[in-house]
Order: structure tokens, then C-alpha cells, then sequence
């Protein structure tokens, strides 16, 4: 019987599908019987795909878009 | 000085050009991997100002846009690594959180599913926070892995480490990331 800890040290492998067969076997067994490592594989992979949807090129703070602006004139004028 | 360059399709970039285009995400990424602000406007500005000092010489060899983040996590790197004040950050092993045979603290159901995730700006602003709290060693390659989407072996490629340390890292950065969003993603029980 796989233990809780060892169940999570190998869920990056799991949510990545680079688990063999059997190995994915006895985890999703262990999920079964097992409510608290199910709430934790939810709530893992719910942090991975919220963090992969942050925005990458939001608008800029007011103040970084000033430093730039005099960046580029700087630029311009060399 | 020449401030244009020749993209792969053959278009002329210009630096207003890339500026505009560009300097936010480059930005985002210097602030997400530095975990402040301050360091990522002089990232910023750095990055900014190398690129287009080196506009004509660059001969499109890859994406503009590719060069340009490797470019940037570089600089954020070499940004981090020059910084001699740096204080020795104590890290608690999340796997504390387990005992032999189970886990230490009841576990408590997550309000959402990941099918129907949708990021909105208070998710983003604990998400952003929770990735400023991760210790510099793990949130440089959560940022990479998980938002940035690049892949372990790139990563490892990036940060000179093993691939294994790249995914023990991650490993445990998702885990702290998840404790750190617990306490809001967490259902109400009455």
C-alpha cells in the first residue's frame, strides 16, 4: 500500500503522465480509497492551470512606462 | 545609430516598435522571476536598452520574440545572482505537511473544478502574491515552468541544474504554492 507522502512526491510525475503503468495504477487506486490525497491532486492541479493563465503582457505600471519613455529618448538621442 | 533590425518575415522592427510591443512582457516576467518591483524596472530598463542597442546587428537566427525572453530571464538571473545583500531565505519543506501514513491536517475541498477555471483579477492577485512568497530558488522555476510554460530540460538548460533538480524544485514550489492559495481557494465549512 503506497503511503499519502509518497502518493505527493510523485504527483508532478503523475500530472505530467511520466508515470509507467503500474505506477499510475496504484496512485489512482490509492485516490480511491483515499478522500484527502483526492482533494490534494484537485487542488494541485488547480494551481497549475491558474498560474499557466496569468496574463504575460499586461499593461504596464505608470510609472515603469515614464522610466521607459526616457529610456527610449535617451536611446534616440545617442 | 541604426534603431531598426530585420525580422524573420523581412520587416523592419524599429525601437519605438519594440518598446511598445515588447517591454511589457518583458516586465512581467523580470517582476514574476525577481518577486518585486524595483528590481524588475531596472531589469526593465536594462534589457530594453541592450535590445535595441543590438537592433542592427540582429539578424532574426530565431523569433524575435523567442530572443528576447531568454534575453530577459538572463538578465533577471544574472540581476538576482549580483545582489551580494542577498539574505539567506529559510525554507520549510512542504512534505512536512505529511506524516508516515497520512497527512498531518485535515484537507479541505477546493471550491473549483479545473475544467472550469477562469483567472479573474482577485485569482490574479493571490496567485501573483503566492508566487512572490515562493524563496527566489523555487519561484524562478515555478515561473518558468508553470507560467511561462517552457520545458524542464530548457529550464535545467537556463539555470545550469540537473534535470532532477528542476523537478524537485517544482515539485515543491507547486506544493507551496498550493498551501500558500489553501487558505482562499479553500470552501467554507460551517
Amino acid at each position: 500500500m503506497m503511503t499519502c507522502r509518497r502518493v505527493v512526491e510523485l504527483l508532478l510525475d503523475y500530472c505530467s503522465e511520466n508515470l509507467s503503468e503500474g505506477q499510475r495504477a496504484i496512485l489512482e487506486e490509492h485516490f480511491r480509497y483515499c478522500p484527502p490525497c483526492q482533494v490534494y491532486l484537485h487542488s494541485y492541479q488547480v494551481t497549475i492551470k491558474l498560474s499557466g493563465q496569468l496574463p504575460k503582457d499586461a499593461p504596464l505600471p505608470p510609472e515603469m512606462e515614464a522610466k521607459l519613455k526616457e529610456v527610449l529618448r535617451q536611446f534616440q538621442k545617442e | 545609430m541604426s534603431d531598426t533590425a530585420t525580422e524573420t518575415n523581412g520587416a523592419p522592427i524599429k525601437a519605438e516598435q519594440v518598446f511598445r510591443d515588447h517591454a511589457p512582457r518583458v516586465y512581467h516576467l523580470a517582476r514574476r522571476i525577481l518577486g518585486n518591483d524595483a528590481d524588475a524596472q531596472d531589469v526593465t530598463q536594462d534589457v530594453m536598452l541592450q535590445v535595441v542597442r543590438k537592433l542592427d546587428s540582429f539578424r532574426g537566427e530565431s523569433a524575435f520574440p523567442t530572443w528576447l525572453h531568454r534575453v530577459t530571464v538572463n538578465a533577471a538571473l544574472a540581476h538576482r545572482r549580483k545582489q551580494s545583500s542577498r539574505k539567506e531565505q529559510a525554507v520549510s519543506d512542504p512534505m512536512d505537511h505529511f506524516i508516515e501514513d497520512g497527512h498531518r491536517h485535515p484537507v479541505k475541498s477546493w471550491t473549483e473544478q479545473p475544467e472550469h477555471l477562469v483567472l479573474g483579477q482577485e485569482r490574479e492577485q493571490q496567485i501573483e502574491g503566492a508566487i512572490e512568497r515562493l524563496p527566489d530558488d523555487y519561484r524562478e522555476v515555478f515561473v518558468l515552468a508553470d507560467v511561462e510554460q517552457l520545458p524542464n530540460a530548457e529550464i535545467a538548460d537556463i539555470l545550469g541544474l540537473s534535470l532532477s533538480a528542476v523537478k524537485s524544485r517544482l515539485h515543491r514550489a507547486r506544493l507551496m504554492m498550493r498551501n500558500h492559495l489553501a487558505p482562499y481557494f479553500e470552501e467554507v465549512t460551517v
